[in-house]
């Protein structure tokens, strides 16, 4: 019988501010209020809210609406 | 105040419930959910006993209703949904979220020994059997989802293929690679049809695959009953079939996530893509057609996932196989070993050139490629505009 392995489940998920446009599409997609758009001194951008990785639900509709591919979920098994 | 009744707490009826508290504020919202709501796409790591339940507290706040039932029936034509309770509720408009369960196909004899893998006590149940070798039917996603617990919880798992590894979502040489990969990481393969299951054992082609646990994981069948008995219009006779904002027959009733079709981003037909990302947008577009407007956010072909660690799964569009089927007569390009992974193929229509598919198996996280592509796939863009330098040119 294999060795039981330890099952970690890794999500990050993250905004690259240098493509984020601030457009807010993000956090209106979002079902669980994982991005919120700030003023920068660069403009707005969207930030990733405290707690994200934890509630994010993997679904991946921000990266389908992003229209700059500034958001990735990242989400690997270790 | 009308009243907005969401059928299902999965993904998609959260979703849509988180959508019409902030974009239907006038609404009067309930969400019927019998059972309390997770993450199913993690259901992985509750079987190593995680906690993958998901918090309704931020949806409440807004003044969400949640009703803890099961529906009975939906009376079209009084706009009533009669709970098992007897409790009935009435609607101004209805979004059906009820998802799906389980295939088990009527060709597999004693199929219905098999256990799903679909929910909490599945997960749990893995858990607490302790068994020693699963065998696993079919070669979904889902099927690597149960290798990848049992293995977790020490278990050998089998996979009774009868095609090849998700074969929807990669090309055929890509099968293959992952096929190799995950052997060496302890998954056992039986290439064959099978042909049913005993207490402790499935028959495939004659050959008995011995286990203390049987698995299906053919793919899913939406859980259309609620919308067959009111008279909805199904598609294929086995989803409910909804327009571009999820509207059904009934321009009162939405459908959204795994009941209902979606739209190929590629043939901009009606398809079934039973993903979590696809259920999000459709509840973001029924929601916004409720609330008036006719914007439509695309459906995407889009998965990422990652099996046993660091094997990683990207596709979008469509793989070659499936672009014959749909009649693109396709090229590929072989671009393994580039930004788009360790093994990776392009797909793409011979006359026009334009970009239809990608998938790749690699062993490391490609970032924002897999979505680039996705969305170049979507916007119709040559293959040419996307190739990394110096690959098939």
């Amino acid at each position: 019988m294999p060795q039981a392995r330890e099952m970690v489940h890794e999500v990050k998920v993250t905004v690259d501010e240098s493509k984020c446009i601030g457009c807010g599409l993000c956090e209106q997609i979002c079902p669980v209020r994982n991005f919120e758009v700030v003023k920068a001194e660069s403009g707005k951008k969207s930030r990733v809210t405290e707690g994200a990785s934890e509630r994010c639900f993997c679904c991946k509709a921000c990266e389908v609406v992003c229209p700059t591919q500034a958001v990735v979920i990242y989400e690997g098994l270790a | 105040m009308p009243d907005l009744v969401i059928v299902g707490a999965g993904l998609g009826g959260l979703a849509a419930a988180w959508d019409a508290a902030r974009f239907l504020p006038d609404y009067k919202i309930k969400v019927i959910g019998d059972e309390r709501p997770y993450v199913r796409h993690k259901l992985r790591v509750a079987v190593v006993g995680k906690d993958i339940s998901i918090s309704t507290k931020h949806i409440e706040n807004l003044g969400v209703e949640f009703v803890w039932d099961k529906v009975a029936k939906i009376k079209r034509e009084q706009r009533e949904v009669v709970l098992e309770s007897g409790q009935t509720l009435n609607y101004d408009c209805l979004i059906l979220a009820t998802g799906s369960q389980p295939s088990r196909p009527k060709s597999i004899e004693g199929i219905e020994k098999a256990m799903g893998f679909r929910r909490l006590e599945d997960a749990r149940r893995l858990r607490e059997e302790k068994p020693g070798r699963v065998a696993i039917i079919g070669a979904s996603f889902v099927a690597l989802h149960v290798a990848d617990s049992a293995l977790a919880v020490g278990a050998e798992p089998v996979l009774i293929v009868r095609s090849r590894l998700v074969r929807k979502s990669l090309e055929p040489e890509l099968s293959q690679k992952l096929e190799e990969r995950l052997k060496e990481l302890g998954v056992k393969f039986v290439h064959a049809k099978p042909k049913s299951v005993k207490d402790n054992a499935v028959e495939a082609d004659g050959e008995t695959v011995e286990a203390d646990l049987v698995v299906t994981a053919t793919g899913v069948d939406p859980d259309i009953r609620l919308a067959k008995e009111a008279g909805l219009e199904l598609i294929w006779d086995w989803a409910v079939k909804v327009d571009e904002q999820g509207r059904t027959s009934d321009p009162r009733i939405f459908a959204i996530g795994d009941v209902a079709n979606c739209y190929c981003p590629v043939t901009g037909k009606p398809d079934y893509f039973g993903i979590g990302t696809v259920a999000t947008l459709m509840a973001y577009n029924a929601v916004k057609a409720i609330q008036g407007s006719k914007a439509v956010v695309k459906t995407p072909a889009y998965i990422k996932d990652a099996f046993m660690g660091r094997n990683f799964v990207f596709r979008a569009g469509l793989v070659s196989p499936q672009a014959e089927k749909a009649g693109f007569n396709v090229e590929r390009i072989d671009v393994s070993g580039t930004e788009y992974g360790d093994h990776a193929y392009l797909v793409y229509e011979k006359e026009t050139r334009r970009l239809i598919g990608f998938s790749s198996v690699s062993s490391r996280d490609i970032g924002s490629k897999a979505i680039e592509l996705e969305k170049a796939i979507r916007l119709k863009r040559k293959v040419d505009d996307i190739l990394p330098p110096d690959v098939g040119r």
